[in-house]
């Protein structure tokens, strides 16, 4: 019987967090020197500075950007408008769900200083967000769903709050509303869009360049994600990809985490790149241990009602470790985790060798 | 040990309410501002800190967490004091900068160059402390957090689900993981 309980594990972290700590390296007037450097930067959009900055030179996330993409959408905005006029178009339908091994959708303009900093992407068959360093977020989700505006997830059906929230000018001819911190809008029939953390929405500038972003939003680019490793004999029969989790780095969208499984489990197997030394974390020692192609893997598991089991490499493969989770017993026999290691193919840390097809067939 | 504040300080609240009241012009605003911020980062600091470092593992990125935090609090300190629970709104801020930063971060050390050199195990470490730091570490980062959230910040499942931008399902299956996985690294330790 294991006799670590809820409460110990609060006595452990409150021991470990009170630990002896060293000089600290925080400086508050530093943070006031950089937080009064971005709240300028803030105030020259609400005052409308934002339409020189957006004149003067603008596209952002060219990583992001096919090349296939619009000339709309990167286009300056005119100096003397902030929000270019719309002509409305007849929209692509949206897909009734994404493919998780693409990114779906993408901001196709920004202001010139947004244009430095990263990017994360979070796909799913039902949701995709994008996230800029700095807050900006773009959450899409398919035709028949609704981006939750607080959550990372989507809802079935059609944005309801479209009857209460304050409308928005339409976004390339389609509806939008107001909702407290962003704008939500229709992008196709049937399929919601959502943008929050990029203008002052209680200011009209803000506002403005909100309806801006959110007008050269692209959809149905496919553009592909770059991952570490391919799964060369698929997954299980029913068994699909159903999140991935990318960073952009040096213009490419890497994934860094992958996770499949059946509909109605969807995140039973999760496969992630770390880079923790020795026992893969987990200690002290495994159940037991399998080599394939060299390879040393360690299985562990947990003692607990439906526990998940967890294989990692405790050497790097390629200087990198791969730690593969699973978290359903219930279905090892079906995933045969053996099998799949045995069909795993690394592809080593250079990331122009990566695959944009994960999982075969 | 540091109390483990979970709310705003009744003080700094009456302040924040007097302070908008007031009518001040624009500069002395900003001075106040600045004032009420500086009180309350330095007040809570510590457990900024700490909290930082049981997310990072060490002390040097726990700094580097904790300074981000602090700066897009202060760019947020309008929004933040309309919080109902301003340590909330920190706990929320600095647990996003700690997601960010992971993604971020493993990207960029899948392209290290070849003189990257490992680092040695801490499965030799007999101190308990040591071995709780080594099975956090262990736990993927959003299991991490979570399992910060709900035992060292005392976060219910609704508010880590909040600050994690995630349904509280996901909070409870991720905090089972999380334990099973602490479970599984520790349990020699605390039978010993």
């Amino acid at each position: 019987m294991n006799p670590m309980n809820e409460d110990t594990v609060r006595t452990l972290l409150a021991d470990a967090a009170s630990a002896p700590e060293p000089p600290s390296r925080i400086s508050i007037e530093g943070a006031l020197k950089v937080g009064r450097r971005r709240q300028w930067a803030a105030r020259v959009i609400a005052s409308g500075g934002v339409a020189v900055l957006v004149a003067g030179g603008a596209l952002i996330l060219p990583h992001l950007r096919l090349a296939g993409a619009p000339d709309s959408a990167t286009r300056p905005a005119s100096g003397t408008r902030i929000v270019a006029p719309v002509k409305p178009a007849a929209p692509a339908p949206a897909p009734a769900q994404f493919n998780p091994l693409e990114l779906s959708a993408n901001f196709g303009w920004l202001p010139s200083f947004w244009n430095s900093g990263g990017a994360s992407v979070e796909e799913t068959p039902t949701f995709t967000v994008v996230n800029l360093t700095h807050g900006q977020t773009l959450k899409v989700s398919p035709r028949g769903w609704y981006p939750d505006p607080t959550l990372y997830s989507s809802t079935r059906g059609s944005f309801p709050r479209a009857a209460t929230d304050p409308k928005a000018p339409a976004v390339n001819g389609r509806p939008a509303y107001w909702d407290g911190n962003g704008l939500m809008w229709q992008y196709a029939p049937g399929a919601w869009a959502y943008l929050y953390g990029a203008g002052n929405v209680q200011s009209t500038n803000g506002r403005a360049l909100d309806e801006e972003m959110a007008s050269k939003v692209v959809f149905g680019q496919h553009q592909p994600l770059y991952t570490p490793f391919k799964l060369t004999h698929g997954l299980p029969a029913g068994w699909q990809a159903t999140e991935t989790d990318s960073v952009l780095t040096n213009g490419r969208l890497l994934v860094w985490q992958l996770e499949a499984g059946p509909a109605a489990k969807p995140g039973v197997l999760t496969i992630s790149g770390d880079t923790h030394a020795g026992t893969c974390g987990v200690q002290p020692v495994p159940q037991s241990t399998l080599t394939v192609d060299g390879i040393l893997w360690a299985s562990y598991y947990s003692s607990g009602p439906g526990g998940d089991q967890a294989v990692c490499a405790p050497k790097s493969i390629d200087r990198e470790y791969m730690t593969m989770y699973y978290y359903w017993r219930g279905h090892a026999q079906a995933l045969n985790l053996a099998s799949l290691l045995r069909t795993t193919k690394f592809f080593g840390p250079d990331p122009s060798g990566w695959t944009t097809q994960p999982i075969a067939g | 040990m540091e109390p483990r504040p979970c709310s705003r300080s009744p003080r700094l609240a009456a302040r924040q309410g007097n302070l908008r009241s007031g009518g001040e012009r624009q500069v002395s605003m900003r001075a106040s501002r600045e004032a009420e911020y500086t009180e309350y980062v330095h007040a809570r600091l510590s457990w900024l800190r700490r909290t930082a470092y049981l997310l990072c593992q060490d002390w040097q990125g726990a700094d580097d967490l904790a300074q981000k935090t602090i700066t897009r609090l202060y760019t947020h300190w309008g929004r933040a004091g309309k919080a109902a629970s301003l340590d909330a709104y920190v706990r929320g801020i600095l647990v996003k900068a700690f997601l960010d930063e992971r993604r971020s971060a493993w990207a960029r050390r899948v392209t290290l160059p070849g003189d990257y050199a490992e680092r040695p195990a801490a499965g030799h470490d007999a101190d308990m402390r040591l071995d709780v730091r080594a099975a956090l570490r262990s736990l993927p980062p959003r299991q991490r957090a979570t399992v910060v959230l709900r035992y060292y910040c005392d976060c219910p499942v609704e508010e880590a689900a909040k600050i994690l931008g995630v349904t509280p399902g996901t909070v409870k299956s991720q905090t089972a993981k999380g334990l099973t996985a602490l479970r599984l690294a520790l349990a020699p330790v605390m039978e010993a």
